[in-house]
């Protein structure tokens, strides 16, 4: 799989498991999150780019291990949910 | 909208008072819960993963307020469990260890501040009154002026000849502003005077950097997990090395504790075993405040984790005050300002999350009352009374000279890393009509 293409693959990943966070504030944090951390490293090449992903695949670990904690352990839907 | 009264969860504007646990430090306590249950202690195998991870959160806090070229032991960390705790710690030590410049009477004096936490207040009262706890001591609490800010003059002219210890809080939990404890921290040590800052609310919210420098920082400095995305439960009291052991200053045990004694953890001065999933939690957590961000004002810098967060709470701050304003001084026909922010107006000498508005007319206690099921904040007064002269209002706010009329209608609005724009934007809302509502409009 070449950089670009383990990149994207990667930040949809993280975009997908982020959408399925359960608490209000930290799903839309993590969204938030995502989108400029991929936007921040969008010119890296080489090592960098390679210790980028890297950490990014710990943070998508991260992510769907609080994604199953969430779904074990809901919170409260927030009132912000049903705001336009 | 939901309607109030149903079991859906508010909007938290009181990260102040409190943080959710971030998902990253929860990640980070897991291990240390499941398979890493080891005692740090412990000399065989189940105990070298908890102590590597009790060693490395004293190094991630150490990070945060040393410079790295500075770290010192990381033993000057010792961890408690709460800030109280530390700051107990914190006075107990120092108190103990100066006995050797108490007056004809036998007398200690600290020099504080009269808006500090009652972890503090309390705790110098406890030795302060008849028949208290021993070393007896004296205090002068320095008043702050009207933004909540101490004078450092006025500090280091309060010691004598007896000060054992000066303790000021590096940012208040009510009006968020930030005191000149590196100034005060440096002053002292020329005077070789102990200093001990409590840093529960500053942690997160400014650059910390340098408060605990080996040379001119503070000798002790207490950190509280809670308020920045660790659990409740953990804190930190860090030490500078040597400082008690300088100016004449010598502990009676030789280093032992002198709250808890135990089994000599923490260096002797904590006994008690480790709490090793919430260190490893607040570990993560000071971590996560000095991950490089891209800056959301020049794309080409590199912030650290707690800079991004401080630029986006600022933020979400000021859009929430433009809201309540805009929301509420529109009705407004009276000459006088309706709304009044409560602290210092230079955003430099605050901290970038914490919101004090007081909205005149208005009784905070019951206009919480009305809106508590749907947005989480604090208010400045606490009593529900028809008679204005019988309702209490913060003490913080009396030693600022906060007029009456703003004091019990003060609400503090605390946001946080993860408070988005449609949070405030609800929350002003629902505020604004609250207001409203008990004015008649």
């Amino acid at each position: 799989m070449s950089a670009t293409s383990a990149s994207l693959s990667l930040f949809r990943s993280l975009l997908r498991e982020s959408r399925k966070v359960d608490n209000y504030n930290f799903r839309h944090y993590a969204i938030r999150r995502v989108k400029i951390g991929f936007q921040t490293n969008r010119d890296l090449t080489g090592n960098e780019a390679s210790l980028a992903l890297r950490e990014g695949e710990e943070q998508l670990g991260i992510l769907r291990r609080q994604v199953v904690l969430g779904q074990l352990y809901p919170t409260a839907p927030s009132v912000m949910e049903n705001v336009a | 909208m939901s309607s109030k009264g149903t079991s859906d969860k508010c909007v938290y504007l009181d990260y102040n008072g409190t943080t959710p646990v971030y998902p990253p430090v929860v990640d980070a306590m897991l291990p240390y819960l499941t398979q890493h249950f080891g005692n740090p202690s412990s000399s065989h195998y189940f105990g070298r993963e908890p102590k590597q991870a009790v060693n490395k959160s004293r190094q991630s806090l150490l990070r945060l307020i040393q410079n790295n070229s500075d770290i010192t032991d990381p033993h000057s960390i010792i961890f408690t469990g709460c800030g109280t705790e530390s700051n107990n710690l914190a006075i107990r030590l120092s108190l103990l260890l100066c006995q050797h410049i108490a007056d004809g009477n036998g007398l200690l004096h600290v020099v504080s501040t009269n808006i500090e936490h009652p972890a503090i207040t309390q705790c110098l009262s406890s030795y302060s009154v008849q028949g208290g706890l021993a070393p007896r001591i004296s205090v002068t609490y320095v008043p702050v002026n009207e933004e909540g800010i101490v004078s450092v003059d006025h500090v280091i002219n309060a010691i004598q000849p007896n000060t054992a210890l000066v303790t000021i809080m590096t940012a208040n939990n009510e009006v968020g502003s930030i005191q000149p404890v590196f100034e005060i921290a440096k002053l002292c040590r020329e005077k070789e005077i102990l200093f001990h800052t409590d840093a529960a609310q500053a942690v997160g919210k400014m650059d910390l950097r340098g408060l605990a420098d080996p040379t001119t920082g503070a000798d002790l400095i207490t950190l509280v997990g809670h308020k920045f995305g660790a659990p409740k439960g953990i804190a930190a009291l860090y030490v500078r090395p040597n400082c008690f052991n300088e100016s004449g200053r010598a502990n009676p045990d030789d280093g032992g504790s002198v709250l808890l004694m135990g089994g000599g953890q923490e260096g002797g001065r904590r006994g008690g075993t480790e709490n090793v999933p919430y260190i490893a939690g607040i570990g993560r957590a000071a971590e996560m405040l000095l991950e490089k961000r891209q800056s959301p004002l020049h794309h080409n810098d590199n912030i650290d984790g707690w800079e991004y967060n401080a630029l986006h709470m600022e933020a979400m701050r000021k859009r929430l005050l433009i809201n309540l304003v805009q929301g509420l001084e529109k009705e407004n026909s009276a000459k006088s300002t309706f709304v009044r922010t409560n602290g210092p107006s230079d955003p430099k000498q605050r901290l970038p999350n914490t919101l004090s508005v007081g909205l005149k007319g208005i009784r905070s206690g019951e206009l919480l009352a009305g809106i508590g099921m749907i947005v989480a904040c604090s208010a400045g007064s606490a009593c529900h009374s028809s008679s204005s002269q019988a309702i209490s209002y913060s003490s913080i706010l009396k030693a600022m000279n906060v007029p009456p009329e703003y004091a019990i209608g003060t609400l503090r609005l605390s946001v946080g890393p993860d408070t988005t724009e449609k949070d405030v934007d609800f929350a002003a809302e629902i505020i604004v009509n609250e207001a409203k509502k008990q004015l008649g409009l």
